[in-house]
């Protein structure tokens, strides 16, 4: 059978059991999603890098350790790994009173998919995603979390609730204020965000 | 009297959740919000590097 067609659950049996290419199947999988959300939230390459790693190690230690109940959701459980992660990164930071959050642009050139492309299409494809960037990072920081979570992540907003501490109606309320924000940005900015 | 919501004082120009209440969810169609974000954050994805990979799989 095709690795594609192996849902997540099995192939996470399946390393449980020992073949060692389910998991790579996995991350394979996941990936550019994992990296993308842990990205967004910290805008910072290097240490997004750093954590996307230990995302995927401590997902390993886990799976091996009999820590992963199995309810079909392997990505929202990677992802709220990623978030805790996170949130772990920024309380040592805060505890060394070291501000690292440098903003530093993201290396646009480094998708091995967009370095197939022509070059045109290249420039205005990045253009794009810098735009719609440049929307998420003006959303207040709880609404951009809910927003990063839900798309990304997957998780139900039941899942975004527990993971961020609040009421469902309040992860509810912070998406919609999201979506009105988002609107109402795109609009101001007269933005086309059409992906040739 | 006037409610001042101090929660977002980064971006003044911004909705509150100051109205947030119970019948939010009456007022969010997941449907349209999960289409709207698949449009909008489809062409945002980013691919890590596959020594990333291949050393996560090293050490596993």
């Amino acid at each position: 059978m095709k690795e594609s067609l192996i849902n997540d659950q099995d192939l996470v049996q399946a390393y449980i059991k020992g073949d060692q290419s389910a998991i790579e199947t996995l991350i394979s999988r996941h990936r550019s999603k994992v990296y993308t959300y842990i990205l967004l939230t910290i805008k910072n390459q290097p240490l997004a890098e750093d954590l996307f790693q230990e995302t995927f190690i401590k997902v390993i230690q886990s799976l091996r350790a009999g820590k992963y109940r199995d309810n079909g959701r392997f990505l929202s459980w990677v992802i709220r790994i990623a978030h805790n992660l996170i949130i772990d990164h920024f309380r040592k930071e805060k505890q060394m009173n070291s501000v690292s959050n440098d903003d530093s642009e993201v290396d646009l050139f480094n998708s091995k998919k967009l370095s197939d492309d022509n070059i045109e299409e290249l420039i205005v494809n990045n253009q794009i995603k810098t735009e719609i960037r440049t929307l998420i990072n003006e959303l207040p920081d709880d609404q951009k979390e809910v927003v990063l979570l839900r798309h990304y992540g997957e998780l139900s907003f039941k899942e975004i609730a527990d993971q961020t501490d609040v009421s469902i109606n309040t992860a509810l309320g912070r998406m919609r204020y999201a979506l009105i924000n988002l609107r109402k940005l795109i609009k101001e900015k007269d933005l086309s965000l059409t992906v040739y | 009297m006037v409610k001042v919501s101090t929660l977002f004082f980064r971006v003044d120009e911004f909705d509150d959740e100051s109205y947030v209440s119970s019948d939010i969810p009456d007022l969010l169609d997941l449907k349209i919000t999960d289409h709207f974000l698949d449009n909008l954050l489809k062409p945002l994805v980013y691919d890590p590097d596959d020594k990333l990979v291949q050393n996560i799989l090293s050490k596993s």
